[in-house]
């Protein structure tokens, strides 16, 4: 407790799995990192590097061979997680209303109905004022359930916030919005955040740090987004986020090149970027 | 234009959807039956003392009502469907649950109950009269051995065919396991179970009727309708079957609105 913020701090993470073939095929090697309520940190890498496994390692939903994550300042006796799926469709319960999915955490903890969904109602009229708290969650829009999904991790005022490429069943032009909603919603409740996206632009305007995995599920590289909060999509077209750009792009165009070993093409695609 | 939106949604949602209007399109299909009825019965294609007119039948339909005669046997295939099909639910349901839920529970358990849903319970007839007699427990026993299997076998597939990502999602916010199973697991499984117990409520007619028929009862549609038969009353043998049919017709549009009830959410 106190006024200083949550902090995380992951060290010596590995974590293989057997596959059914016998063979073994290890996904993260030695992860190590510092997260801190004051910080967002996007976690890029290429396709099937493990970064999901490393989120659900985090989170305590998958086991890992070694390593720790610690937590220090935490607000609640036991650290709590506020965590984000990709498919919001498969990670709400349709048979609730939309306040009913907000307040479901804190209906395990044993909240009684009146509080649990004043809380709920409270946190969907300062996000999204304009839809009916009573309404079933299916009858939202794809966004807006997503955002219904942002709300509940953020209403047990969690110690950490997971967020694993949140946007991906999203159309494009509802990402933009989602992007201001997750930071804000990250800003009220002051804990660190780790943030998985295929899409780069929208997981380095997101990001103060951003960690670069490689495909051996080794953290190869960081980077810093020093813009200044609120991001907004103006940032896009900033000297400092396009730098990041680069050497993110760099970074994936490398990986691909040494997963399949078409140097040459890659060279030509790369300078096409630039 | 939001609101519009979201209120186009509300007049769409909520189970308004698939509420059918009243139409006069709904009359025109019993409407030709009956004119077909009338037509085979004035051309004489079969005997007309064996198949009488539709106003003949409706006349001794009306008059099984407003003498009564009717209620004690409606009420007994009422009450054995009822019975039987009731405790095979609560049985059902929870069987299906602990197999759906535990590996070693459904994998020792299956064949037998894919087996025993599979066997016409008909064909038991003799066993249960010669274990039960031919009381009212043994009609009830059928209807509930008819019943059970199918929605023990239904509601296990609910629960084999629910999302790991709730599971998950709930576990993640601190859910016990038996949280895990009530508020998600369970929820889940019951548009499979639905099916399970829509199956089930159908048989169980057909049962405790085919019971009463051959099973030496006393009161029941079933038993009412092979005595007008043996005893020549043809308007009253069609009126019961009638009201059999009925019986059964409402029965099903009851479950339907319940169903709609419970599960309309997953029609989406």
């Amino acid at each position: 407790m106190g006024s200083e913020l949550a902090k995380v701090a992951v060290s010596g993470v590995c974590k293989s799995f057997s596959l059914s073939d016998g063979s073994v095929r290890t996904v993260l090697r030695d992860i190590s990192l510092e997260l801190d309520g004051r910080r967002f940190t996007s976690l890029i890498g290429p396709n099937g590097c493990g970064k999901s496994t490393f989120l659900g390692v985090i989170a305590g939903i998958i086991p890992a061979d070694s390593g720790t994550v610690q937590c220090a300042n935490l607000k609640n006796s036991q650290p709590r997680v506020g965590y984000v799926w990709q498919d919001y469709r498969a990670s709400l319960l349709p048979w609730l209303t939309a306040a009913e999915n907000v307040a479901f955490p804190l209906r395990l903890q044993g909240e009684s109905k009146e509080r649990r969904l004043a809380a709920a109602i409270a946190m969907m009229q300062e996000f999204m004022p304009t839809v009916d708290p009573r309404k079933p969650c299916y009858q939202l829009s794809g966004g807006q359930q997503q955002l219904l999904c942002l709300l509940r991790s953020a209403v047990v005022h969690p110690d950490l916030l997971l967020f694993d490429e949140p946007f991906s069943a999203l159309d494009q032009n509802r990402r933009w919005s989602m992007t201001t909603y997750v930071e804000r919603i990250w800003q009220a409740t002051n804990a660190p955040a780790l943030f998985i996206s295929h899409d780069v632009d929208e997981a380095i305007l997101l990001a103060d740090d951003i960690v670069l995995m490689n495909a051996e599920g080794r953290i190869e590289d960081r980077i810093q987004n020093p813009l200044p909060r609120p991001r907004h999509q103006k940032l896009l077209t900033d000297v400092q986020h396009i730098k990041c750009r680069d050497a993110v792009i760099a970074f994936l165009l490398a990986q691909e090149s040494a997963s399949n070993g078409k140097t040459e093409m890659i060279d030509t695609l790369h300078e096409e970027f630039r | 234009m939001t609101k519009n939106i979201s209120q186009q949604y509300n007049a769409q949602g909520d189970g308004e959807r698939r509420r059918q209007r009243f139409s006069f399109w709904f009359l025109v299909g019993p409407a030709v039956v009956v004119f077909i009825w009338q037509v085979v019965h004035s051309l004489a294609v079969f005997d007309p003392s064996l198949l009488p007119a539709p106003w003949t039948t409706l006349a001794a339909f009306v008059d099984q009502f407003s003498s009564g005669a009717i209620f004690p046997h409606l009420f007994s295939t009422i009450l054995r469907t009822a019975a039987g099909y009731a405790l095979a639910s609560v049985v059902g349901i929870a069987a299906g649950l602990l197999m759906g839920a535990s590996r070693p529970v459904y994998e020792s358990t299956v064949t037998v109950v894919d087996f025993f849903r599979s066997i016409p319970v008909t064909s038991l007839y003799p066993v249960f009269v010669l274990t039960l007699g031919v009381s009212h427990i043994s009609k009830i026993g059928m209807v509930f051995f008819a019943s059970l299997f199918i929605v023990a076998l239904q509601s296990a597939y609910g629960v084999h065919l629910a999302n790991q990502t709730r599971r998950k999602m709930a576990q993640l916010y601190g859910a016990s396991r038996w949280q895990v199973f009530r508020l998600v697991v369970f929820p889940e499984a019951l548009p499979q179970t639905m099916i399970g117990l829509r199956i089930a409520l159908s048989y169980s007619l057909i049962v405790a009727v085919v019971c009463e028929m051959f099973m030496g009862s006393e009161t029941g549609l079933g038993q009412r309708i092979i005595e007008t038969y043996t005893t020549y009353a043809i308007p009253d043998m069609y009126a019961i079957i009638l009201i059999t049919g009925i019986l059964g017709f409402g029965l099903n549009r009851a479950f339907e609105a319940i169903e709609e009830r419970v599960i309309g959410w997953a029609a989406n």
